[in-house]
């Protein structure tokens, strides 16, 4: 996320795009209550929702920022950790 | 000495007093102070001098008269009123005041309590009067000069603060300001960086040995004044995101090793969260001091901090061997740490070298060797995660 602070990119819209990506976790939480306790399928299902607000991250950052395409890897690594640190809560 | 009236009155500045009128008023019917202490001039006279004296003007007309003119429990009311009345006015424009007058303010309100608690004491036993009404609820009268008080003091704990608040965030912000530009150099430089430079900073993070070439940064001129190429230029400079990632990175497998093993909570995140700053910071501390005591402390702090980061991209490699295969952490903690001491021993060599023509070259090697083997310990105490972050 700070990778692609190159100019027009502020602190507001990083925390919007991260808030509007948090949504599949939240999916992912809802549908966690009627999963069984089994730990392969939650974690499927876990990286399936990660990967997803991970892409949507990743492309919103880079629509958003100028030249942010050669910084989308890093971009989507960080919003990964995020979704990951949140799915954790969910899994565990 | 005159006292500026603020030109507007805010609804929050009477609202005390409002509210205390209505108190009054409820508790009106319950007081049932003796009529006869009440008519005595002594208090009157006490009050109007103490308060004249301070604010160092007369109260307004007829104030003392109206006081001995209504009998009973209305006189006991009103004088809380009075009070009640000033201060919220005062405390409107503490902010215009000079700082001595918060100390005669204060020193207002502390007077008036003592005269409070004791014109409250004699009340109810004065000498020689003879004694046809009962004796008052004990309970009402606190709670009416408690009332009086609370409700100024909070007017004036709140322009008070205010004051000094704005006083001390006014004068220091020059002072953080170059603080910081002196310590932080630009923290933008650390973040220009690509996927290109992420990839080969990593290898030579984790494989030290297969770096070819030399380990100095690229420098320029620029305006006059020598300055290093930013990382994206630059293999051997040190960039910030690298290190936050990795410590995000150590954080998550950290949980996620937790939670395989029936350990996790959000606290265990926490205390492990600390654990790796703690760490991190002992890192920063340790090159520091390494730094300083070789009489070269011309390195930025944040070049330190971003050294010291890259020590949880090896961390992160023996966590996830790990969870993968127990018996494989050994082997990875070992090369990590070995890596890592090459890779800081490498960096911090050049740092030196380049910033200090010393001919005292075994001193250097000394402290670059226990800079080597330091890392074994902290290594050894960050991948070690438990619950417990102390262990």
């Amino acid at each position: 996320m700070l990778a692609g602070r190159t100019g027009n990119l502020d602190l507001h819209t990083c925390t919007s795009v991260v808030g509007y990506c948090l949504l599949p976790v939240v999916i992912f939480s809802a549908l966690s209550l009627f999963l069984p306790v089994d730990g392969v399928i939650r974690l499927s299902v876990a990286a399936v929702f990660v990967l997803w607000a991970t892409r949507a991250s990743a492309g919103l950052v880079v629509s958003f920022a100028d030249g942010g395409d050669e910084h989308r890897g890093l971009i989507a690594y960080a919003s990964f950790l995020i979704y990951t640190l949140f799915s954790l809560l969910v899994i565990f | 000495m005159t006292f500026r009236k603020p030109k507007k009155k805010s609804l929050i500045v009477y609202a005390p007093t409002l509210l205390l009128i209505i108190a009054s008023t409820q508790k009106n019917k319950t007081n049932t102070i003796k009529q006869c202490a009440i008519n005595s001039p002594i208090y009157f006279d006490s009050y109007e001098k103490i308060v004249s004296s301070i604010l160092g003007k007369k109260l307004e007309k007829g104030a003392a008269k109206r006081c001995e003119q209504r009998k009973g429990t209305k006189a006991l009311n009103l004088i809380a009123v009075e009070l009640a009345f000033t201060f919220s006015v005062r405390s409107s424009s503490l902010l215009l005041l000079p700082s001595s007058i918060h100390l005669r303010t204060a020193f207002l309100f502390l007077t008036l309590s003592l005269y409070s608690v004791r014109m409250y004491t004699n009340i109810g036993m004065p000498p020689g009067v003879p004694q046809h009404h009962p004796q008052p609820p004990t309970s009402s009268q606190p709670n009416l000069f408690g009332n009086a008080f609370n409700s100024a003091g909070s007017g004036l704990i709140r322009g008070g603060l205010g004051a000094y608040g704005e006083k001390i965030l006014g004068s220091s912000s020059e002072y953080v300001q170059s603080n910081i530009s002196r310590y932080f150099s630009d923290p933008q430089y650390y973040f220009q960086v690509n996927d290109h430079y992420v990839k080969n900073k990593l290898k030579v993070v984790l494989f030290p040995f297969l770096h070819r070439g030399h380990w100095t940064r690229i420098t320029e001129p620029v305006g006059g004044r020598l300055s290093y190429k930013p990382p994206i230029y630059d293999i051997n400079a040190p960039d910030l995101y690298i290190p936050l990632m990795a410590f995000g990175t150590y954080v998550v497998l950290a949980g996620i090793s937790l939670g395989l093993r029936g350990m996790f909570s959000p606290e265990a995140l926490n205390w492990l969260f600390i654990k790796g700053l703690v760490g991190w910071f002992m890192q920063t501390a340790l090159l520091k001091v390494t730094l300083l005591s070789l009489g070269s402390g011309e390195a930025p702090l944040l070049d330190i901090i971003a050294n010291a980061g890259y020590t949880f991209a090896g961390l992160c490699l023996a966590v996830c061997g790990r969870m993968i295969w127990s018996y494989s952490y050994y082997f990875l903690m070992l090369w990590t740490c070995i890596c890592m001491a090459v890779f800081l021993v490498k960096t911090m060599k050049r740092v030196l070298f380049a910033e200090v023509r010393s001919y005292d070259s075994s001193k250097h090697h000394y402290l670059l060797l226990f800079i080597a083997l330091a890392q074994f310990p902290l290594f050894t105490w960050l991948g070690n995660i438990t619950v417990n972050w102390l262990i």
